[in-house]
């Protein structure tokens, strides 16, 4: 208990220092709500600490390196800490247990990491890796999609039916809905005239989205699924269920643009427009 | 009225319509009258489809001036690299619009997005300027309530092309071009677009190549060809809300040479090929003989659920086998022209008067027709079989 404690308070000043993108070697499981236009949803994330935060910690982590991570289990039921590459990862993690392994090194990229156990999926567990990214100006987007009642009915304990017809109520960028999105400091992305930045975006959610760039091109840099496409420098880019992208921007102009989903029903908040999956990219001269 | 007398009209509506939109601009129009002027775009809500069942839907959409009626897609806009371009843009429809030119990467000013753009509000005139820098597929819709608004129908296709008939610098050559632009709606929407909240439950069922859909897509302008030995750039666009999945047979040898406006590092084969919303590709296609004549699928995936909803068949041929289509767009004869008191068209039938702003004045069915009312100016005189200019004075 002392240990945890004390996990606790080295987490929490470094958050302090660095944000919620962190390189630490301890996570927490919490339980909480999260709260959209009318909607109170019951709520997982994975935490730097074992305070409930409606945001999933990020990992920033050197490539081609092993490294040691202890998960933290608070809620009352059994997760997992599962990464899917060319092979699955994963480490059971039972209720109110703290568990400590052994993550293998990762190429260059942005990874999913996710609770496979369906409770967990359904209600918000799914994080994001940056693998060796070392630009000082990075900035990233952990896409997702929720819909409140098949939530509350996993949350009751009930099987999850993934064959009923699936309609997303929201569509979030960090657990942030347009017009929270602009005001995201891990996502909202404000860079000078010139300057060169790395965006990382994995897709936590239940269905395909893709994000349209305004005003620039992007560069692929990695990708976990469409590997082919390394190399390709586009404006529009569908992201895969489970799939990581790691992208390059280029400030060529000024001025404030947006970046949203082109699946439009995504650009909403309960149905109302404009919300969901839309942020900006501004470029100051 | 013969092709040169059309011509003069046409420049005449041209130049006057420009005149209207910018009056600083009167002494430099009236200096060079023959110079070529650039279209001017419109947008309404009072638009009607024919879908393949033969049923009257509603839509909104943009249309050029000089046609005086919308179109699903809108007009597909042409440039070539590096022009500078001029977009004016007016809109008489009771709501306010935009154009967003999705993939050019134009500047704020002209970028289409209300908030930080502009808006062009009912009966007021805009202007889009940008370079049109990169050879390739872009697109191009209305940013307001943009969910509502494409599902509408207001959007299409802009072709940007590379001066020396590669598709861009030492790219390929290739022998035409055939824009394809896959789009959808929801059929309930288009009918009842005030009641159609909310919005992130649109499903589409109604699912479309360049605004057609099933047996629209067997005859005249939908059938694509191209001579034996060379290729035809398809030219593919996403303003769907379904993923796109191209299925080409293996012997059209469909190899995607670009996405979004850019050279693909390595050109690649294309047999399949999925394209998402907002996404563009150009594939260069084939005939594999000189007596070729197939199809090719587009299959339409919902998003939600990653199944298959709808199929589409494009025919693809040998160029000896179609019959070259007509170089003269279907036009009415309007006599006299010009006109005071009333003009003539050839037999009784439905007709509609708009003016150079895209605002329908009148409608009628007879053959004879009354412009008294109308003041002196310019105009465009619609029937269901092609639409002429006349002159009021």
């Amino acid at each position: 208990m002392n240990s945890i404690k004390l996990n606790i308070l080295a987490t929490a000043i470094f958050c302090l220092t660095t944000g919620s993108t962190i390189a630490q070697d301890t996570i927490w499981i919490n339980s909480g709500e999260w709260m959209q236009s009318a909607d109170t949803m019951p709520a997982l994330r994975f935490n730097a600490s074992a305070v409930f935060d409606t945001v999933n910690t990020s990992f920033n982590i050197q490539e081609n390196n092993t490294w040691a991570l202890t998960v933290i289990n608070t809620d009352s039921v059994a997760h997992t800490f599962t990464i899917t590459t060319s092979v699955i990862f994963t480490e059971n993690i039972p209720a109110g247990e703290e568990v400590t392994f052994e993550v293998p090194a990762l190429p260059f990229g942005t990874y999913r990491y996710y609770s496979s156990d369906e409770r967990g999926e359904v209600l918000g567990l799914s994080g994001l890796i940056k693998v060796g990214i070392n630009s000082d100006l990075q900035f990233h987007w952990n896409l997702a999609d929720w819909m409140p009642s098949r939530m509350d009915s996993a949350a009751a304990g009930n099987p999850v039916d993934w064959n009923s017809g699936y309609i997303p109520r929201y569509f979030s960028i960090n657990s942030h809905t347009y017009p929270n999105t602009a005001n995201d400091p891990l996502g909202t992305v404000t860079m000078n005239l010139g300057d060169t930045c790395i965006i990382s975006i994995v897709n936590g959610g239940f269905m395909e989205h893709v994000l349209h760039f305004h005003g620039f091109h992007v560069e692929i840099l990695a990708a976990t699924v469409q590997t082919s496409r390394v190399g390709w420098i586009k404006d529009t880019l569908p992201i895969h269920k489970g799939e990581g992208l790691t992208l390059q921007l280029v400030a060529a102009q000024t001025g404030v643009y947006p970046v949203h989903n082109h699946n439009l029903v995504a650009v909403t908040n309960a149905g109302f427009y404009p919300g969901g999956m839309l942020t900006m990219i501004t470029v100051q001269p | 009225m013969n092709n040169l007398n059309q011509m003069i009209c046409w420049r005449l509506c041209c130049i006057i319509a420009t005149i209207l939109l910018n009056s600083s601009s009167i002494t430099a129009q009236v200096l060079q009258p023959l110079q070529p002027l650039p279209p001017i775009m419109f947008t309404e809500m009072n638009g009607t489809m024919t879908l393949d069942d033969g049923m009257e839907l509603p839509i909104w959409g943009y249309g050029l001036s000089a046609d005086g009626y919308i179109t699903l897609p809108g007009p597909l806009l042409e440039y070539e690299t590096g022009e500078n371009v001029n977009l004016v843009f007016s809109n008489p429809s009771p709501e306010s619009h935009t154009i967003h030119l999705h993939g050019l990467d134009v500047n704020q000013a002209n970028d289409g997005v209300p908030t930080t753009s502009f808006l062009v509000v009912t009966g007021q005139n805009g202007a889009y300027n940008f370079t049109a820098s990169q050879p390739g597929t872009f697109l191009y819709h209305c940013h307001v309530t943009t969910t509502l608004h494409l599902t509408m129908g207001m959007y299409g296709m802009i072709l940007v092309r590379h001066p020396d008939g590669t598709l861009f610098e030492d790219g390929p050559t290739y022998h035409s071009d055939a824009p394809l632009l896959f789009s959808d709606l929801e059929i309930a929407t288009n009918l009842a677009p005030v009641q159609s909240y909310p919005f992130h439950d649109i499903r589409p069922d109604y699912f479309m190549i360049n605004g057609l859909s099933g047996s629209q897509l067997d005859s005249g302008p939908s059938i694509l060809s191209c001579p034996f030995g060379s290729q035809l750039a398809l030219r593919l666009g996403s303003m769907a809300y379904t993923r796109t999945r191209l299925i080409f047979p293996p012997s059209l040898n469909a190899t995607c040479w670009m996405s979004d406006g850019r050279p693909v590092p390595t050109p690649f084969s294309a047999d399949t090929l999925d394209i998402f919303p907002g996404e563009r590709f150009t594939v260069l296609i084939s005939p594999p003989s000189s007596t070729f004549d197939g199809t090719f699928e587009v299959q339409y995936w919902d998003m939600l659920n990653s199944q298959h909803a709808h199929s589409n068949f494009i025919r693809f041929r040998d160029a000896s086998l179609s019959t070259p289509p007509s170089l003269t767009p279907p036009t009415i004869i309007i006599a006299p022209n010009p006109a005071r008191n009333s003009i003539t068209i050839p037999a009784i039938q439905p007709w509609t008067i708009w003016d150079l702003s895209g605002r329908q004045l009148l409608s009628g069915h007879s053959s004879t027709i009354d412009i008294s009312t109308l003041p002196t100016g310019n105009f465009v005189l619609r029937t269901s079989s092609g639409s002429s200019p006349f002159v009021k004075y």
